[in-house]
């Protein structure tokens, strides 16, 4: 049992249970502070997966990567909207395959969700090693075998 | 004028999210397979929820919060808000995960546009073998 884990966890919680409840009286924080405490005890690993080193450095890491997230999506979005409403539709559908450095679940995991909400590329599967991704056309596919944020996210997870 | 230029900025929002969304479904009815539908839905949901969201926010921050004077209520619903953003942003390129691994793992066959593939990203970049020459296992 980790009280630093415990500590953080129950912090998380209950600042969700404050911005979620918007009430600052006795009967609401009390209530608040007696769920979060056992909750915290109860599932405290839940939260905490990974071997727990340089864990803000990685939070803040990731907070910087958002931005190039959003804009990411937005690209996509117009990408996509183009494609459907073209009248000719330019669309060349296929399965490609790479392997990943990633070794972590945690980075794999972003990732995969990074992939799919990126122009024109869907994660099909991971199995082992190797991404299966659904390339919707030939030049996301080679954005993505370009490998910009596949280094991206070994950068936030410190394994570059 | 205030609370009118709120309201021009969040319609605006509003539209160019619905433009998003139509997209999207144009896209889910136009493309002609499963995983290339799972293009159209996964995205444009993102974005035009995202927007619709945040135009929610400006509204409640500039015109119930700053026009209106009611900051602290506003300040919590707009966190609340922010939440539901971070929660679509996750939430919804795992479901299009979800859907996309499960079509593969029945062995669905995505779409080609001719029958030869034109082009095949078969190779594995450490061992040079072939892993998959574009078709499923």
């Amino acid at each position: 049992m980790n009280i630093k884990d415990i500590i953080i966890t129950f912090i998380i919680l209950f600042t969700f249970w404050v911005l979620l409840s918007a009430h600052f009286d006795l009967f609401h924080l009390g209530s608040g502070i007696i769920c979060c405490t056992i909750i915290a005890f109860a599932s405290h690993d839940l939260i905490f997966q990974d071997t727990g080193n340089y864990r803000l450095t990685k939070t803040v890491r990731f907070i910087a990567y958002l931005p190039w997230l959003i804009y990411q999506i937005v690209i996509a979005n117009i990408d996509v909207a183009k494609r459907a409403l073209s009248p000719s539709m330019p669309i060349d559908p296929q399965i490609i395959s790479f392997r990943t450095k990633l070794r972590s679940e945690v980075a794999r995991t972003a990732l995969a969700n990074s992939i799919t909400l990126t122009p024109g590329t869907v994660t099909v599967d991971i199995i082992d090693d190797i991404f299966y991704v659904h390339a919707i056309a030939k030049e996301p596919a080679d954005d993505l075998l370009e490998g910009t944020m596949e280094r991206k996210i070994a950068h936030i997870f410190m394994e570059d | 004028m205030f609370d009118s230029i709120i309201n021009i900025i969040v319609v605006l929002l509003l539209l160019i999210g619905l433009f998003f969304m139509l997209a999207g479904t144009i896209g889910f009815v136009r493309f002609p397979d499963f995983y290339s539908r799972m293009h159209a839905t996964g995205k444009c949901d993102t974005l035009g929820e995202g927007l619709m969201l945040f135009a929610l926010i400006i509204y409640e921050t500039g015109y119930e919060g700053l026009f209106k004077g009611d900051l602290q209520h506003a300040l919590f619903v707009s966190i609340k808000i922010i939440l539901l953003i971070l929660f679509i942003l996750l939430a919804n390129p795992t479901s299009t995960h979800a859907i996309a691994k499960a079509a593969h793992d029945v062995g669905l066959q995505p779409w080609k546009k001719t029958d030869e593939t034109q082009w095949i990203y078969d190779q594995d970049s450490e061992t040079d073998k072939i892993i998959n020459g574009g078709e499923l296992k």
